[in-house]
């Protein structure tokens, strides 16, 4: 279990119980009671009986539901529907980690969106120390790559485009590779043959490697079609990196507008190319990542949001 | 000439002018109402491009002279119904036999049941109840035998009003000032011109600022914002009152030393309270406001009090 479950170690004392034939009705049938708050992520239509008897069983207990919201999914519901009105008038906190999904649900749904972004926590066995004149010249990703979702194929024809005016830098992709990318990746080869020595697959790292790959890069590249709000970024502007990414439904958090780096618009391969070149030939690129290493810390701060949600969460019965 | 074509998930309408989208439905963000703009494999709900495809082609089938003024007039139309999922209320001026009134009525009732249509008219014409009667989703429909140009309606009161240029109107003028002060601060004017210039020319007289979709010398559908109208008398500002107390309360508070976190949650408590009746009034702008404020506040207690 500490191999799974890696960062137990982290929370003193804690309990997982995992359930048999994961028959989550008979849980909380006999544990309501003994539950503070149920954390729920997704507005998923398995949720809404079991939020039920939560609360049938406890009514004084909480219920956050985190959305995990992208603009499809959001689209795709049918909120007005009794089912789904009833079990989200039960949610006492509903947040999303993005400002672009709070406002437009805020204004597109009659409850209250909070704001709880995904944050940082330096989880490696290392002291989380950025030095910024140990950066090297590299554009690193970090996702599965080959997915539709991901479009590393942008990527890649991406840097290839503008490779001939950045001679100095390379491109770093950490994580597994879809099967079915494996032929398209062959026939990129044939295509740059040269490209092989500057484009490097770093595989599936562990926390250490994955934090070390961060910390040596200057430019986080990513390319997806859709997304809520990814991880990886609070994880690359905590490590001070400038920030290239598609506009995905939170890019403006990504790039905090701007400030510490560049959106392009999805699946353009050449508008990639001209804000990767942008960011590798900036003068300024040294003080766009401290900007982003100052913003990450700032606002993907783990300890301030999980404050942030606990007083949202169980604030009023400690008022006191 | 003019066409409407249907690009991918964009309406878009053509003239000499060059190209306009009139309605993007891959933009997810820009719908905030009830109907989706698109959906998976296997799901059934109605989206918005078909509920418009729809009434569209059937309007194709019946007088395809119409097909595209009609189908302007309805992407104008649920291009506002997407920006919320509040009942709309919409006026017809001149619903004539009903043949846009079908258009309107099957809009708004899809987007929202709640939503109210008046249409408007000298007299109740069989053919307007027949085809009324089958439209598929009935918003809350009424008809109204009235004086054109003072209908007797509350001002303010409309979020849409659309003036049929089917119907000759003696008086354009009174009509316009008529539907102006009968739509909301904010709300929007559609004017359809079949042969009727000089609705085309008064329409023009009382809004320079204005959308114009030319299908030919004697036909056009014009768009207005009701607020660019010269005629209209500046509106008294909302007032939100549900809330200011607590909000000068708040600023006064964030603006004072020895700050106390029970004191702060005991503001927290307040503000909740306020969001849910902004909630539950409709009132979005105020939420997202008081939610910021909130924030700010829980911020503050967690920077500075290590909650």
């Amino acid at each position: 279990m500490d191999d799974e479950y890696s960062n137990l170690h982290y929370v003193k004392g804690m309990n997982l119980e995992f359930l048999p034939n994961n028959d989550k009705i008979s849980y909380l049938k006999k544990k309501s009671r003994e539950i503070d708050c149920l954390l729920l992520y997704g507005p998923y239509h398995t949720y809404f009986q079991l939020v039920d008897i939560y609360k049938q069983n406890n009514p004084r207990g909480k219920v956050s539901l985190a959305l995990d919201a992208n603009s499809g999914w959001m689209d795709r519901i049918q909120w007005a529907e009794p089912g789904f009105l009833h079990f989200m008038e039960q949610c006492n906190v509903i947040t999303v980690s993005g400002r672009t999904m709070q406002k437009h649900l805020n204004e597109k749904w009659p409850w209250a969106i909070e704001y709880i972004p995904n944050g940082f926590y330096n989880f490696s066995s290392k002291p989380w120390n950025i030095d910024f004149n140990k950066k090297e010249n590299i554009i690193l990703t970090v996702s599965r790559l080959g997915t539709p979702q991901k479009a590393t194929n942008v990527l890649l024809e991406a840097f290839a485009k503008i490779a001939e005016k950045v001679p100095g830098w390379e491109l770093h992709l950490a994580g597994g590779i879809e099967e079915s990318f494996h032929s398209w990746l062959d026939e990129f080869w044939v295509r740059f043959p040269k490209l092989k020595g500057r484009i490097r697959f770093l595989g599936s790292l562990d926390r250490d490697e994955i934090y070390a790959a961060y910390a040596g890069a200057k430019i986080f590249a990513l390319t997806s079609t859709f997304e809520g709000f990814p991880n990886v970024i609070p994880e690359a502007l905590n490590a001070g990196n400038a920030i290239a990414i598609t506009k995905i439904d939170e890019y403006r958090d990504a790039i905090d507008n701007g400030r510490c780096g560049m959106a392009s618009d999805i699946g353009d391969i050449d508008g990639f190319a001209d804000i990767l070149l942008c960011l590798c030939q900036n003068e300024k690129l040294d003080e766009i990542c401290r900007r982003a290493y100052a913003y990450g810390q700032s606002v993907y701060n783990m300890e301030k949001i999980v404050a942030r949600l606990y007083t949202l969460i169980f604030g009023e019965e400690a008022e006191g | 000439m003019a066409d409407l074509k249907i690009s991918g998930s964009r309406f878009v309408y053509n003239d000499e002018k060059g190209e306009k989208v009139l309605l993007d439905c891959s933009k997810m963000l820009s719908n905030k109402s009830r109907v989706s703009m698109h959906r998976l494999p296997g799901q059934s709900h109605p989206i918005i491009p078909e509920i418009l495809i729809g009434l569209i082609q059937k309007q194709m089938n019946e007088r395809a002279e119409l097909g595209l003024p009609f189908g302007i007039i309805d992407l104008l139309l649920a291009s506002q119904l997407i920006r919320s999922a509040k009942p709309a209320r919409v006026l017809e001026y001149g619903c004539g036999q009903g043949e846009l009134s079908v258009h309107l009525a099957e809009l708004l009732g899809s987007f929202n049941e709640k939503s109210a249509l008046v249409c408007a008219y000298d007299t109740m014409e069989p053919e307007w109840m027949e085809r009324i009667s089958h439209i598929k989703h009935f918003p809350d429909i009424s008809f109204l035998a009235g004086g054109f140009g003072s209908l007797g309606l509350q001002s303010n009161s409309f979020d849409v009003v659309v003036v049929n240029g089917l119907i000759n109107y003696l008086h354009p003028y009174r009509v316009l000032a008529d539907a102006v002060q009968l739509a909301k601060k904010g709300g929007f004017l559609i004017c359809y011109t079949q042969e009727s210039p000089l609705l085309e020319s008064t329409f023009k007289l009382f809004f320079e600022k204005r959308d114009e979709y030319v299908f030919s010398p004697t036909s056009s559908v014009m768009l207005a914002n009701v607020n660019d109208c010269f005629w209209r008398e500046t509106q008294p500002p909302d007032v939100y009152t549900i809330s200011q107390a607590d909000i000068k309360e708040l600023d006064a508070l964030a603006a004072s030393k020895g700050i106390r976190g029970h004191k702060i949650m005991s503001m927290v408590k307040r503000l909740n309270h306020d969001i849910f009746l902004a909630a539950a009034q409709g009132k979005t702008e105020l939420k997202i406001e008081l939610i910021a404020k909130k924030e700010v506040l829980i911020d503050f207690m967690v920077q500075h009090m290590g909650a």
